[in-house]
C-alpha cells in the first residue's frame, strides 16, 4: 500500500468540502441542531394538560377532587366544565382537551353511605406514551384523595428515589444518548456520498484506470470520511459537557479513543452502502433510514434493552450504538476503566473491521 | 403532452434507479413494521429486582401484585451493592424495597414506608415505573390496612386506543415520518442531480421552461410517495403489522396529497439553493428534524415553552399529524379534519409558491 495515494485522496476529500461553503456549512450545523433539539426536546415530559369537567353529581365531593386536579395549575390546564357527555368527548376529538373527568350522579351519596364509590376519566388515546402518564397522574391524585380522607398520608409511604447520584440527571441522559446518536447518523450520512457521487459524475472512472488499488482507495475514502468527521465528534462532545454540562467521571483519553472508533464504524457503514448503490439519492436515503431508526429506538436511548422482546433485543445487539451508549454511559456517570470498557470497544473494533472487509470485498476496480 | 412525457420519464426515471426504489419499499414496509413491533414507550415487561428485609407472606403477596403484562419480576437481592449492579448495568429499571417488620406493621396498623428505586438512565419508563409501581403498592397496603371503610376509585378509560398501544402510534408517526423523508428529498435530488450532470444547462436553450421542468418532478415524486402511502396504508400497517385503521383511506391519502403541497414547497427551496447531492442531504436533514419536533410527536405541544408553541404553527407537520390520526385512529371524516386541510393548503401555497419562485431565481 502506498501512503502517498492514500493521503491523495484524503487531501482531495478535504479540499472539496473546504471549497463547498454551504455543504461544510450544513454538515457541520446538522449536528449541533440534532444535539440541540433532541438534547432539549426529548424530554417526553407530559405538563400542562388540558382537561375538562362533566358533574352530574354536582356535590362537595365531587368538587373536591377536581378542584385537586385544578390546584395543580404545573401539570393540569382547566379548559371549563361541560353540559354533556358528548361536548366533552367532542372537545377530546377536536384536540381541545386530553381528558375529561365524569362524576356520575349519587357520587358522594354512595360515599357517605359507607360504600365505594367511582368517577370515570376518559383520556384521548392518540398518543399512548401520553395517555398512560395522564392515567398514572390521575390515579395518583386518586390515591392522595384517600390517604388524606383517611388521615393516612404519614402512616403508609412509598418513596420512589431516583438510583445514582443526585447529579445523574434525565437531561445527562438524553444528551448522551443524543451524541450516540448523532456521531453515528452524521458521518454515515456524508460518508454515503464519498464513492457513490464519483460513480454518478463518471470520475470513478479515473480511479478505475489508474495505478491505485482497491485497497489504497478504500482506505483513502475512509480516512477522509473519518478525519471530516471529527470536527463532528469535537462539537457534539464539546455540547455534551459544556452546554448540557454533563459531568464526566472516566478517562478523557479512553472517552476519545472509543468515540473516534465509533466515528470509523459510522463512516465504514456510510462507505458500504455508498459502493452498493450507484445514486447519491438511494446512498443518502438508505443510510438516513438504517441508521436512524436502529440506533434511536433499538439502541436503548429511549426504551430499555431490558424490556425488549426476544427480538429486539437480538436486534439490539446487532447495532454498534447500543455498544457505545453503554461504553460512553460508562465512562460519564460511573467512571468505569478500560478494565471494564474493553469488551465494548473490541465490538466497535470487530464491526470496524468486518464492515471494512465487506466492502473491501464488494467494491469491484472495473469498467462497468 | 409535455407533461405526460416529462412525467413518464421521471416514473421511468425512478424505477430504474433500482437501488432508490429498493430502499423506498424498505422504507414503506420493513421500516415502518420495525418501529411498529419493536417500539413500546408505555410500560411493558419491565425488569424489576426486590430486596425484601421482611421476606414474609405479605411482603411476597405484595411482589405478586405486580401484573406480569407491565413488569417482569427477576428475583431478589440481598444487599446494596446488587442493586448498585443491577442498575448501573441497566438489566433493571426499578427495585422494589421492603422494609423490616413490614407485615407486622401492616397488622398492627403502624407507620411503613416501602422504597422504590428507579434507574434514572431510562428516558420513557423510569417514570411511569415509578407512578406505576407506587399505584400498586398504595393499593395494596391501604387494602390491607383497614377492611371495611368507603373508598375513591377512579376508573380510567383511555379513549381511540383502548390499551395505549404504542404500536398504533409508532406505525403511523413512522409511516408520517418516512412520508416527510421522501417528500423533502425526492424532488430536490431529482432537480439538483440535473444541476450535477449540467443538464440543467442545456433547458435553459431549450423550448421547456425550468419552472415546467421542476413541477413535473414535483408532481411526479408526489404521485410516487402517495402511491407507496397507499401501499404502506393498505399493507405494512393494516395487515403486517395488524394496526386497524378506523377512518376511510381516501381521506388519508387526500391529506398525504395536501401534505404534499407544503413540503415538495421545502423540497423546491432545497433544490434552488443546492449545488450538489451533499448540500440536498444536509439541508433535508436541517429542515426535517425542527419540522418533526415542533409537530408535537416526542413533546407535547402544551408542554413547550410559549415561543416554541408559537413556532410549532409552522411545522405543516402539526397539521398533517392532528388530520392524519384523526381519520386513522379516531376514524373522522375528512369534513371533520378540514382545519387541518386547509391550514395544509394554504402553507402549501405560500411554501410552494416561494419555492416555485427561488428556483425561477436561483435555478
Amino acid at each position: 500500500m502506498k501512503w502517498k495515494r492514500v493521503w491523495g485522496i484524503v487531501k482531495k476529500e478535504v479540499k472539496e468540502l473546504l471549497r463547498d461553503p454551504l455543504g461544510l456549512a450544513t454538515f457541520l450545523m446538522v449536528p449541533v441542531l440534532i444535539m440541540v433539539i433532541l438534547g432539549y426536546g426529548m424530554k417526553l415530559e407530559v405538563k400542562r394538560v388540558p382537561f375538562g369537567v362533566f358533574d352530574l353529581d354536582k356535590s362537595s365531593l365531587s368538587r373536591e377532587i377536581a378542584g385537586k386536579f385544578k390546584a395543580n395549575r404545573e401539570y393540569f390546564d382547566f379548559k371549563g366544565e361541560v353540559s354533556s357527555y358528548k361536548k366533552g368527548i367532542d372537545l377530546i376529538t377536536d384536540e381541545k382537551i386530553r381528558f375529561l373527568l365524569v362524576f356520575p350522579p349519587k357520587f358522594e351519596e354512595k360515599f357517605k353511605e359507607g360504600k365505594n364509590t367511582r368517577y370515570q376519566a376518559i383520556i384521548d388515546g392518540t398518543f399512548p406514551y401520553r395517555a398512560t402518564v395522564i392515567k398514572s397522574y390521575v390515579e395518583g391524585i386518586t390515591v392522595k384523595e384517600n390517604l388524606d380522607r383517611l388521615k393516612l398520608q404519614d402512616v403508609l409511604k412509598v418513596k420512589s428515589r431516583y438510583w445514582f447520584n443526585e447529579s445523574l440527571n434525565q437531561d445527562y441522559i438524553v444528551a448522551v444518548g443524543t451524541l450516540a446518536v448523532v456521531l453515528l447518523i452524521s458521518p454515515a450520512v456524508f460518508s454515503a456520498l464519498l464513492i457513490v457521487k464519483e460513480k454518478e459524475m463518471g470520475s470513478i472512472y479515473n480511479v478505475y484506470s489508474s495505478p491505485i488499488t482497491k485497497g489504497e482507495f478504500l482506505t483513502g475514502k475512509l480516512l477522509a470520511g473519518f478525519t471530516i468527521s471529527i470536527p463532528v465528534f469535537l462539537i457534539c462532545y464539546g455540547m455534551t459537557v459544556l452546554l448540557f454540562g454533563v459531568p464526566q467521571k472516566g478517562s478523557t483519553l479512553l472517552m476519545v479513543i472509543g468515540s473516534l472508533i465509533y466515528v470509523a464504524v459510522s463512516v465504514s457503514f456510510g462507505l458500504l452502502i455508498s459502493n452498493l448503490f450507484s445514486s447519491q439519492a438511494a446512498a443518502f436515503i438508505g443510510t438516513a433510514i438504517l441508521t436512524v431508526v436502529p440506533s434511536v429506538l433499538y439502541s436503548g436511548y429511549i426504551t430499555p434493552v431490558s424490556s425488549m422482546d426476544k427480538s429486539g433485543y437480538v436486534t439490539a445487539h446487532l447495532i454498534p450504538t447500543f455498544y457505545y451508549l453503554k461504553f460512553i454511559k460508562g465512562i460519564f456517570f460511573k467512571g468505569a476503566s478500560f478494565s471494564v470498557l474493553w469488551r465494548e470497544l473490541a465490538v466497535l473494533t470487530l464491526f470496524l473491521v468486518s464492515v471494512y472487509l465487506i466492502t473491501y470485498a464488494t467494491f469491484k476496480k472495473r469498467e462497468k | 403532452m409535455k407533461f405526460l412525457v416529462l412525467l413518464y420519464k421521471e416514473f421511468l426515471q425512478f424505477i430504474r434507479n433500482r437501488g432508490l426504489l429498493l430502499f423506498t419499499v424498505y422504507a414503506f414496509t420493513l421500516d415502518i413494521y420495525l418501529a411498529a413491533t419493536g417500539i413500546d414507550l408505555t410500560l411493558k415487561n419491565a425488569s424489576f429486582y426486590a430486596q425484601d428485609r421482611d421476606y414474609s407472606f405479605l411482603s411476597r403477596e405484595l411482589i405478586s401484585k405486580f401484573p406480569p403484562y407491565y413488569f417482569n419480576f427477576k428475583g431478589y437481592l440481598m444487599d446494596d451493592d446488587q442493586i448498585d449492579e443491577v442498575l448501573l448495568d441497566d438489566r433493571a429499571i426499578g427495585v422494589i424495597e421492603i422494609p423490616q417488620k413490614f407485615e407486622k406493621n401492616i397488622k398492627e396498623g403502624k407507620r411503613l414506608e416501602v422504597g422504590v428505586l428507579v434507574n434514572g438512565a431510562e428516558i420513557s419508563s423510569s417514570y411511569l415505573f415509578s407512578a406505576y409501581a407506587e399505584q400498586i403498592i398504595y393499593s395494596f397496603l391501604t387494602g390491607n390496612f383497614l377492611r371495611g371503610g368507603s373508598w375513591i376509585e377512579v376508573r380510567p378509560r383511555i379513549f381511540f386506543n383502548q390499551n395505549a398501544s404504542s404500536k398504533v402510534f409508532m406505525a403511523y408517526s413512522e409511516l408520517l415520518t418516512v412520508i416527510t423523508l421522501f417528500l423533502l428529498l425526492l424532488p430536490a435530488a431529482a432537480i439538483v442531480i440535473e444541476k450535477e450532470r449540467g443538464n440543467i444547462e442545456m433547458l435553459l436553450v431549450s423550448p421547456v421552461p425550468i419552472e415546467f421542468f421542476t413541477i413535473v418532478k414535483v408532481i411526479a415524486m408526489s404521485v410516487l410517495v402517495l402511491i407507496f402511502t397507499a401501499l404502506a396504508l393498505f399493507f405494512t400497517v393494516e395487515r403486517l403489522s395488524g394496526v386497524p385503521f378506523h377512518g376511510r383511506e381516501v381521506d388519508f391519502l387526500i391529506l398525504t396529497a395536501a401534505y404534499a403541497f407544503t413540503t415538495t414547497g421545502l423540497s423546491l427551496f432545497i433544490a434552488s439553493i443546492s449545488e450538489n447531492m451533499l448540500q440536498v442531504s444536509q439541508l433535508t436533514i436541517l429542515i426535517m428534524v425542527p419540522i418533526l419536533y415542533l409537530s408535537g410527536s416526542w413533546t407535547p405541544i402544551e408542554s413547550m415553552p410559549k415561543a416554541l408553541q408559537w413556532l410549532s404553527h409552522l411545522s405543516p407537520l402539526k397539521y398533517y399529524i392532528n388530520g392524519a390520526l384523526a381519520v386513522a385512529i379516531k376514524g373522522l371524516p375528512l369534513e371533520q379534519v378540514k382545519g387541518a386541510l386547509f391550514a395544509l393548503i394554504g402553507e402549501g401555497a405560500l411554501l410552494f409558491g416561494l419555492g416555485n419562485l427561488f428556483i425561477r431565481i436561483k435555478g
